[in-house]
């Protein structure tokens, strides 16, 4: 019976183990910060991963990944409930680059020191008191990133 | 041209935000509708009345030989000052600290009624503290800090101010900056004090202000702090001062 409990215990410790392992693995993409005009840009695509636009606008609407229509109004009329707290983002690609989009959505700190906008690809040691089950996790994948990137950059002003 | 009005518009934004003014305080309960307010104001209808019933059932409560709250406080607490029921948390002579009002509470239970000391939000002790806190119904909230008391609201202060968690947000960022702003469906509100021991409808139960505190770390993605921390002190202070001509409307009716 003890010795049951211990090997359970041992069991469940190592399959802990190995999918948080799992998780820091998934390692992190480096990115280079640059100037564009003046403007804080991430030239290179994270991981060099390809955005896929569609995906991008599921991932802003979803409470759980992007969430951006907490904050932002979008061209998403379908959704109720756009939020005020950011500017609105209809026609975001005609006034930025991707490139500093991509600054953007790593870490809106970036840009604006003081943002309350979360740093979705911010590094997860960079976190203050992140609860135990985001330990070592971004916010939002390089594949998430790259897909909203993409999503933003059809915002040309519909509307 | 287009980067130059970027950047003149990035400046205005990151002044505004410093320049920033603490709003006027103003009551959660200016951001409820008209049915949910007249549900708070109805003693039958506020389903936080039940909590008050229970904690004045326990201050009438004693065992053999053992004085109950109510032999000092009088049978229903008339004897309490009210104005001093809304200064809390309040720096203490006698114990040389800043107790809350539920430290206050609990000091009279281990100390005066030699009582076995309880966890800190253990449920007598939050109906103790709604029934108390209700006692003042209406009383203006004057929280005072003082040279023995400031460093407690000096780091009420700066965790107010910290980013927590993976969503890295502050207090200050939804209750200050952006308070009265429709994030997604929800008004910000500025998370004022005056109303806790609340009852939510969100989680239908009485909330004390350091579960509450608890579920707004939890939605930051971040650890909470223990209840009846340090931290968590120091922020119920820090707010507390922010609430200060507010009436307290204990219990009141929050989401
Ligand atoms: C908690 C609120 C919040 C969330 C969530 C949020 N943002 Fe923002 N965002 C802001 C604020 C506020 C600004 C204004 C600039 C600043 O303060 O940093 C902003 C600015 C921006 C800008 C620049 C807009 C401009 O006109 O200058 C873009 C692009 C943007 N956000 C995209 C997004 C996307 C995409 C998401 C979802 C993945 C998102 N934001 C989620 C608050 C938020």
């Amino acid at each position: 019976m003890g010795q049951n409990i211990i090997f359970f215990s041992a069991l469940l410790v190592s399959v802990y183990l190995a999918l948080s392992q799992n998780v820091l693995a998934d390692s992190y993409c480096q990115w280079d910060l640059a100037k564009e005009n003046n403007f804080p840009a991430i030239e290179k695509p994270l991981c060099d991963l390809k955005g896929d636009a569609q995906r991008g606008k599921k991932i802003a609407i979803d409470r759980g990944l992007g969430n951006c229509l907490a904050c932002h109004a979008m061209p998403i009329p379908e959704e109720d409930f756009h939020g005020q707290i950011g500017p609105a983002l209809y026609d975001v690609a005609k006034r930025y680059s991707e490139a500093q989009l991509r600054a953007r959505m790593v870490d809106a700190k970036l840009v604006n020191p003081q943002s309350i906008m979360p740093g979705f690809y911010q590094h997860p040691d960079k976190h203050h008191r992140l609860a135990f089950r985001y330990e070592g996790k971004t916010f939002l994948s390089a594949q998430h990133i790259e897909d909203i990137i993409a999503y933003l950059l059809t915002l040309k002003g519909q509307q | 041209m287009k980067t130059s009005g970027l950047l003149v518009c990035w400046i205005m934004l990151y002044s505004m935000q410093i320049m920033a003014q603490p709003p006027v305080p103003t009551s959660g309960y200016d951001f409820l509708g008209k049915d949910i307010q007249a549900i708070q104001d109805d003693e039958f209808l506020n389903p936080g009345m039940p909590t008050v019933e229970l904690g004045s059932q326990i201050f009438q409560e004693s065992e053999e030989g053992e004085k109950s709250c109510a032999s000092c406080h009088g049978e229903e607490g008339q004897m309490m000052d009210k104005a001093k029921i809304a200064s809390y948390p309040a720096y203490q002579k006698k114990y040389k600290k800043v107790h809350t009002l539920q430290e206050r509470i609990h000091a009279c239970w281990t100390d005066k009624q030699d009582r076995f000391p309880l966890l800190y939000d253990d449920p007598k002790l939050v109906a103790l503290e709604t029934f108390v806190r209700s006692l003042a119904r209406g009383t203006v909230i004057d929280v005072e800090v003082n040279q023995h008391s400031r460093a407690l609201y000096e780091q009420g202060e700066k965790l107010y101010k910290k980013r927590f968690g993976q969503m890295a947000m502050t207090c200050h960022h939804c209750h200050v900056q952006y308070q009265g702003i429709f994030m997604r469906g929800r008004k910000l509100t500025q998370g004022q004090t005056n109303g806790f021991p609340v009852y939510r409808f969100n989680s239908d139960r009485v909330t004390s202000l350091h579960r509450r505190f608890n579920e707004c770390f939890v939605e930051l993605r971040a650890e909470p702090f223990e209840a009846g921390s340090q931290e968590y002190k120091a922020l119920e202070f820090y707010i507390g001062v922010m609430s200060n001509g507010l009436k307290v409307e204990t219990p009141a009716v929050r989401f």
